[in-house]
This record gives structure tokens, sequence and C-alpha cells, in this order.
């Protein structure tokens, strides 16, 4: 009797540990969603997961392609870099509203500048962004305001004249950090004055705290070694110091980087070529997350059949569909048009 | 007057000021352009002149449009257009085989579809333009061939022969906007044909691509030359004439190493648009970039303003009405997420 109470006890203490555990993971899971673009060839539209992508969801399907996800923090927008889909040329930048998925695409560039290489979207609201000339001759940085964003066309302001791939707001709101061939710079939006961090790197992003920053190192293969790929992680008050994050697979490259809400780790996309399919390269995903002072990185999105191309972190999960509401106007919808609503 | 009432007045004019500040923020040439789509060469848009609304106009699709002209201060649209007669699938790749007839589409009836006129009668046909007052004129083999208004409503329209081809090689015609003259290139030479005489005369000479617009009150016509400044070979200019036998011109619009195709001239009369064109080597700045594509110059000459800028690629044929059309269909005031959510 007493070995079965004993029994009886640990079995009653086991279950309740594991309900316990499930509710705390479930919490932790929720509280770390991704929005991400999905493998083209798999999926269409913007996606939304748990980090494990075990509940993907399609948040929303714009009529776009996207190649980078910036999401202002703490309020609705998202931005998206990206070429329309149906034949329709360029890339552009785009900004969608959480809370009216349906209104359709912000066209912010309209093609005005090419092709786009890169935007983020500041706390303010500010949107940043690089472009090319469409035969590859690099122009430059450009800014649009947060008041000129819902402008039918949003003037957009030249900051920077010269070549810029990656792009990406310092948390401040006042500084931009960018990178081309030469390394990674910083640029001051007031003054427009450009200084140099680093003579090498790529894709910088800033911690939200805006103390560190991680990017991409490219180190092409000599004497019979291959090109590998690390991460570098360096502070602003010690840039010199620079802490090196291995990436395994030399025959990957880093496609994507951004950092975890926490600003303790850092996560990936790593792409992989795999055939070409007419005139077509296929390629496969693999998203990673890995902290910045342990290292050991740890695979997201498993779940995701061909894997991520972009993602940002979220903390709320949002509706696909306006709540309250099965039906609009084609009134409401002419409104939501005239400020950049569906395309056709 | 009451205390109130001359309260109301400072207010209400410090609102109309306003109003009259914003409207003035987008002081975009009023009325919407009809245009093949650049990417979607089988369907016909509709749009304002920024190209930000823009949208199918007709149910109809073909399966190229070569050209469309839009009737003046009028319902229909004409399109030179080819169908599909028989199609083979071979694996991924699709044999078509086309005709290309005119076809006549109702503004009024944008779900209708539309008529052919010309029904597989012509061994080839160029061009085809509609005027007014509802004369449609064709150049085809054998001839300018003119199909009068009274005749569109026929299950197979008859035609008279104006001119023969044999005898003039047309390429490209336009109606006057009275409707009475014909205006057509001859290789580099630009001619007016009067319908109810018969007479013809030389309007300009050295003219490129035959592509030409008259003005409103048909009193001037635009067209594009090939410019040579200096014994150098500029590019192709946009010029402005009177409709007399061999006026003065006026170059209204050059830019080194770039060509342009007149389209259209705005309904009121103000400004003319053109299609923008270079080879991709010349363009080394944004600045350069901004030039191609469509746009919109005054009449008079000065600086050109982008149009369109929303479809992202350069518009081969459009039309410019004064009128605007509503976005939403005529059939349906509400729509519900699902059919939204799949567009």
């Amino acid at each position: 009797m007493k070995y079965h109470t004993k029994n009886y006890t640990c079995n009653l203490c086991i279950c309740i540990f594991v309900i316990c555990s499930t509710f705390i993971l479930s919490n932790a899971s929720s509280a770390q969603d991704i929005i991400y673009q999905p493998n083209y060839w798999h999926q269409k539209g913007i996606w939304m997961s748990d980090i494990n992508g075990s509940n993907p969801r399609r948040l929303f399907n714009p009529p776009i392609f996207a190649t980078q996800i910036s999401i202002k923090k703490g309020d609705r927008y998202i931005l998206c870099v990206g070429s329309g889909i149906k034949n329709e040329s360029g890339v552009d930048v785009y900004l969608f509203d959480r809370k009216n998925l349906n209104a359709g695409r912000k066209d912010l560039t309209y093609g005005r500048f090419s092709n786009v290489s890169s935007a983020a979207i500041s706390q303010k609201g500010d949107v940043v962004f690089s472009n090319k000339i469409f035969n590859g001759i690099p122009d430059g940085i450009y800014m649009i305001p947060n008041h000129e964003v819902h402008a039918t066309l949003p003037n957009a302001e030249k900051l920077y004249d010269g070549p810029a791939e990656y792009v990406d707001w310092v948390p401040n709101g006042f500084e931009i950090v960018f990178s081309n061939d030469e390394g990674i710079f910083i640029l001051d939006v007031g003054t427009k004055k450009v200084s140099k961090l680093l003579d090498y790197g790529y894709f910088p992003v800033f911690s939200p705290d805006g103390r560190k920053l991680a990017f991409f190192i490219l180190t092409k293969g000599r004497n019979n070694k291959k090109a590998h790929r690390e991460i570098g992680v360096l502070t602003r008050d010690n840039p010199k110091d620079i802490n090196i994050l291995k990436i395994d697979q030399s025959e990957t490259f880093g496609l994507y980087i951004t950092w975890t809400p926490d600003g303790k780790s850092i996560a990936y996309v790593l792409a992989e070529f795999k055939q070409l399919v007419l005139f077509w390269a296929r390629f496969e995903f693999t998203s990673y997350v890995v902290s910045i002072e342990k290292g050991n990185p740890q695979e997201i999105l498993t779940g995701i059949e061909g894997g991520a191309m972009a993602l940002e972190f979220t903390q709320k999960s949002y509706p696909v569909e306006p709540e309250s509401k099965l039906a609009t106007t084609w009134g409401q919808l002419k409104q939501q048009q005239t400020i950049g609503g569906p395309h056709d | 007057m009451t205390n109130i009432t001359k309260s109301l007045i400072p207010k209400c004019l410090i609102c109309l000021i306003l109003f009259l500040l914003l409207a003035q923020v987008y002081a975009l040439p009023t009325g919407e352009l009809i245009f093949v789509h650049p990417k979607r060469s089988k369907e016909i848009w509709i749009s304002n002149t920024l190209g930000i609304n823009a949208r199918k106009l007709f149910r109809q699709t073909f399966e190229r449009i070569d050209k469309i002209e839009v009737q003046e201060d009028g319902r229909y649209v004409l399109a030179v257009a080819s169908i599909a007669i028989s199609e083979e699938q071979i694996g991924v790749v699709r044999f078509v085989q086309t005709r290309t007839e005119v076809f006549l589409l109702d503004m009024r009836n944008p779900n209708r579809k539309a008529k052919d006129l010309t029904l597989d009668r012509f061994w080839s046909i160029f061009d085809a333009d509609i005027s007014s007052k509802g004369d449609v004129v064709i150049v085809a083999t054998p001839g300018l061939l003119l199909i009068k208004h009274e005749q569109l409503n026929e299950p197979e329209p008859e035609f008279e022969i104006l001119l023969d081809l044999d005898d003039w090689d047309i390429n490209n015609i336009q109606w006057s906007p009275d409707g009475e003259k014909i205006a057509f290139n001859v290789r580099e030479n630009l001619y007016l044909y009067d319908v109810e005489s018969r007479d013809i005369f030389r309007i300009a000479f050295n003219v490129r691509y035959g592509t030409f617009a008259f003005s409103p009150d048909g009193t001037k016509i635009a067209f594009n030359r090939f410019i040579v400044k200096d014994g150098e070979r500029w590019g192709t200019g946009i010029l402005v004439t009177p409709v007399e036998p061999n006026a003065d011109v006026e170059i209204i619009h050059l830019d080194k190493d770039f060509s342009y195709g007149v389209q259209a001239w705005s309904p009121d009369g103000k400004y003319i648009t053109y299609a923008s064109y270079t080879d991709p080597d010349n363009i080394k700045n944004i600045e350069q970039f901004r030039l191609i594509r469509n746009h919109i110059i005054p009449a008079t000459g000065g600086e050109s303003e982008q149009i369109l800028i929303g479809i992202k690629e350069t518009v081969e044929s459009l039309g410019w009405v004064h009128q605007t059309y509503p976005v939403e269909p005529g059939d349906s005031l509400v729509t519900t997420w699902g059919k939204l959510k799949s567009r």
C-alpha cells in the first residue's frame, strides 16, 4: 500500500511536471514567433510560425516575393524588399499594415529607384533603402521620412551617393549601418557623414539595444582550403574586438541574419544550391539560432519544407482576416487602393 | 449678419485655403490613360496618369495586342490584336498559330466580347484608328480602308479602299480630331489626306518611327525626328508643327542618346505623352534612369515629368481620355474578404 501510494504520488508529480513544462514551452514558443518568406519553390506569401516551424500558417499573401523583411517593433508595420509576382519587374520596397493586411501592399518606391537592394524601417517609422540602377550601377542610400510613408508617391531623400548593399537602422534612429565590397560603414542621418567600421563583412545588423553588431564574414578559399563563412559580432564600444561564430557547412552561403528579440542570440539563414531547373537555380534554406555567449548553433524552423529565405522575430500573433468583418465595400477598397492597395 | 455667421466665414476660408493647398500637392494632369499592359500584352488596362490605380479595363483578352486607339470623346477602343486560331502543347512549350485582326471594344460595356471588324478578310494588318464620328480606318493589304460608323453594327462591316498600298506604302495612320482627315506616314514623310475631297499634302519629312499625334483642336501635330547637332547624332527629338503644307517645325524635347515615341496629346491640349528609350549602357546614374519610360511634356516645351510610374515598365501603346471610369465592377458593390484574398 505504501509502495502504491508512493508510486501514485510519483506519477502524479511527473504528470504535473509534464503539463507545466508543456505550458511553459508553448508559451515560450508563442513569444518567439517568426515571420518569414518561405522557399519560393514550396510556398507563396508571408508566413508565420513558432521557432520550430511546427505551426506554420500563412499570415498574408502579398503579390510580391520578399527577399528581406523588417518589422517596426512594437508597432504594426512590416516592411519587405521584394519583386512583384506575375512578371512584374524590378525590386521595390513595400509596406504592409498588420492591422489591415487585406488592404494590400503600399509600394514605397514604385520602380523609381530601379532595383532596391536592401531596406529597413526604424522605430519612428522612417524607411531607409539602398539601390542599384538596373544594369548593376550602384546608386546610394535613400531615406523616406515617416511623414512621407503614407503619401501617394513618397518622397525620398538621398543620404549617401555611392555603393551600398545591405542597410539597417541603428536602433537610436539617427544612424544607419551599411555594407559594400569595402566593408561596413556607419552613416549619420543628420550630418550625412560616413565613417568606416570594418574593412570586411556584409549584412550588418544591430542588436535591439544598439550595442552589438552582427555580420557575415566571407573568407575566400586559398591554398586548397575551401571558402568558409563566419558570423562576426562586435560591440560599438570596442569594435576591434570581434567575436567570431563559426558556420560549419562550407558549401552554403550566408543569406540572411537577424537578432532574437532578447538580443542574446543571432538567427541566420544559410542557402545551399541544389539543382538547376530549366534556367532557375533551386536552393534549399536552413535557419539557425546561435547564442553569442555560448555559440552552439541550433537549427530552427525545422518543420518548414524548403526552409525560409528571410525571417524576423515578432512578439505577437495576428489574425489573417480583419476581426468581425466578413465583407468590405468597393468604396473602402478604392480608398485603400489610393494608398497602395491591391495591385490588380 | 449674425455673430455665428461672422465667425464661420474666416473658418470656412481657412478650410478652403487648406483644401486648395492640399489639392496642389498632386496637381497631376487629369483624365485617365488606357493602355496595353507592358507585361500582360494580352490585356487592356486603365489608370490615372500616375499609374497607381491601374486595373484591367476589358474582360476580353487577346493572344497579343499590337496597338490600341481610343476614340476621342467617345466610347470605343480599337485594338489591332492577334487571336489564337490553333494551339498545341508539347511538353512545357506552347505552340500557337495566330491571326491579326482589328477589334472594337466598348468602354460602356467592358465585359462584352470584342467585335471583330476585319474577319480574316485581309492578308496583313498594320494599323487602325477610329475617328470621333466612329469611322474606322485600317491600313492593310490591299490599302487604306474605311469602315463607316454605320457599318460597325453589321455582322460583316463593309469597307471601301481609299488609297492603294501599291501607290502609297503607308505604315501608320491617325484621324484628325474632327474626323475628316487622316494623317499617315509613308517611309519618312508625314501626309494629310482629306477623306471628302481626297486631297493629299505633305506635313513633314524626316519623320521617325511613324508615331504622331494631333493636338485636340487639330491645328498641330507632334512627331519624332532624328536630330543631328553640330554634325553629331544626338537622338530622336519630339517636334511640333502646324498642320499646313511643309510648315516650320519646333523641337520641344531632346536628350542626347535618347529616343522618343510620341503617343498622345492630353485632352486639354496642354501636354504630349511620349515613351522614352535608350541603350542601357547610356544610363550611368539615377537621373538618366528616370529619363526612360513614359513621360509628359508641356506641348510648348519645358520640363518633362514621368507618368505611369506604378506600371514600372514602358507602355508602348496608350490613349488619353478626360473622363474617369469607376474602379469597381459595375455589377457588384460589395466583395467578400475571401474573394479579395484569392486575388
